[in-house]
């Protein structure tokens, strides 16, 4: 009777203690690294296109020469600094960041992650089997389905 | 041959008569009377996360949801497993919402009939296609992605949720009409038979179901006080024993059958003097 009631009691005490170990697990330590799209706008300087001015500098080689008085070209361009445009240029980044399995299931909820699939990523700039969140800014309140 | 034995038992079980009240008062927990919102736990019931009045998150959302990203829902699987060898399919029973409608629908007075046994096989072909298979292979999006049809997400989530953007002034996002037509069904249904959506198709009772047999609390079946008089098997609407008395998995333990003194409420713990102890089964 004890061995039959112990043999009755084996199976649910394994299958209890697994699953504490599995909760335990699950909202400890199961991490997933989930991508972030972001837009990211940078300010870079171009310099300006080389427009040449006032000829080449010196005498000509065919005796006509500067009028006296004057100053060589280029040589007040040496004191300025050279000329630059600015342009913004905005880039997407995805930037990875660890998520708790209890906040990936919030996340699921709502449809907020999802997996990047072969058919994706030609798209995406992310290797399919990636994770890849959905929304920027705030959580959708909706689950999509 | 055994003796003839006094059936006895007249009216419902002493537990069965309270069920629908506590299925009520666990309902008020599922509804989120404090407007906690504790998605990132998992409910061992069949209860939409999306409904505007959900607290926990869905066992089978998350198991479909994760299949889908390719990953393991450890706290699901851990609460299923300890909720599971506790107490087995008595969730479905005693604790699930979507049981409850079910199960007031079947209050009103019209004809009923019995689905047959086989029938309960197909939630295992539910829970391995529409939960495991097309969200690991397909993902979130395809059509038959297990939330897009579920009938419990349709009530508790859709319509709520469409209705408040009605209310609220906004642009309305109808739901799925497969997803209506497959409620509309269920609950058509439940007016005609008991727990349709329990004995055919629910995922979550199919996982239950297979703790059945070692949970620590089950229903005791005693064969010293059976006659075979069938009872319990007219007793049963949702097809809990068969013809051998051992099927398990379609058993949600309301209880209706214990009116008759060969079945009662069992743990392992309890003693129960047979003169055969090897006789002694459970379902």
């Amino acid at each position: 009777m004890r061995l039959q009631l112990f043999n009755r009691l084996l199976m649910p005490v394994l299958l209890v203690t697994g699953g504490v170990a599995f909760v335990v697990f699950g909202a400890k330590f199961h991490v997933a690294q989930v991508f972030e799209k972001k837009e990211v706008t940078e300010t870079i300087k171009i310099p300006a296109p080389f427009s040449p001015s006032g000829g080449l500098s010196g005498t000509s080689p065919w005796g006509g020469g500067m009028s006296s008085g004057g100053t060589m070209p280029g040589n007040d361009a040496d004191d300025e600094e050279p000329a630059f445009t600015t342009q913004k240029v905005t880039r997407t980044i995805y930037v990875p960041k660890n998520e708790l399995e209890p906040m990936l299931i919030r996340q699921l909820t709502v449809g907020g992650v999802r997996l990047i699939r072969d058919s994706d990523a030609e798209d995406i700039a992310l290797d399919s089997g990636k994770l890849l969140q959905t929304y920027s800014g705030d959580a959708p309140a909706l689950c999509p389905t | 041959m055994s003796m003839a034995k006094k059936v006895s038992g007249s009216g419902r079980s002493k537990p069965g008569r309270w069920r629908l009240w506590i299925q009520f008062g666990f309902l008020l927990a599922w509804l989120d009377p404090l407007l906690l919102r504790m998605h990132s736990l998992c409910s061992p019931v069949f209860h939409c996360y999306s409904c505007p009045l959900a607290t926990f998150a869905c066992p089978i959302g998350i198991l479909a949801n994760f299949g889908a990203v390719h990953m393991i829902p450890y706290v699901a699987l851990g609460t299923l497993f300890i909720v599971g060898a506790l107490v087995g399919s008595t969730i479905c029973g005693w604790v699930c919402p979507f049981g409850l409608v079910q199960d007031l629908l079947a209050k009103i007075p019209t004809p009923k009939w019995q689905i047959p046994s086989w029938m309960g096989y197909f939630r295992y072909v539910v829970l391995l296609g529409l939960v495991g298979i097309i969200p690991y292979l397909y993902g979130e999006g395809h059509a038959l992605f297990f939330c897009r049809l579920c009938p419990a997400g349709a009530l508790e989530a859709a319509i709520p949720n469409t209705a408040g953007l009605a209310i609220a002034g906004k642009t309305i996002v109808w739901p799925s009409a497969v997803k209506l037509t497959i409620l509309v069904a269920f609950l058509g249904a439940a007016l005609f038979t008991w727990r349709p959506w329990c004995t055919v198709f629910c995922p979550l009772g199919a996982i239950y179901g297979l703790f059945n047999s070692v949970s620590l609390f089950f229903v005791r079946y005693d064969p010293e006080e059976c006659n075979d008089c069938d009872r319990c098997r007219k007793l049963c609407r949702y097809r809990g024993p068969d013809e051998r008395r051992g099927t398990t998995q379609r058993c949600i333990r309301c209880m209706d059958c214990m009116q008759c003194n060969a079945l009662g409420v069992g743990t392992i713990f309890s003693k129960k003097k047979t003169k055969d102890a090897e006789q002694l089964k459970v379902l």
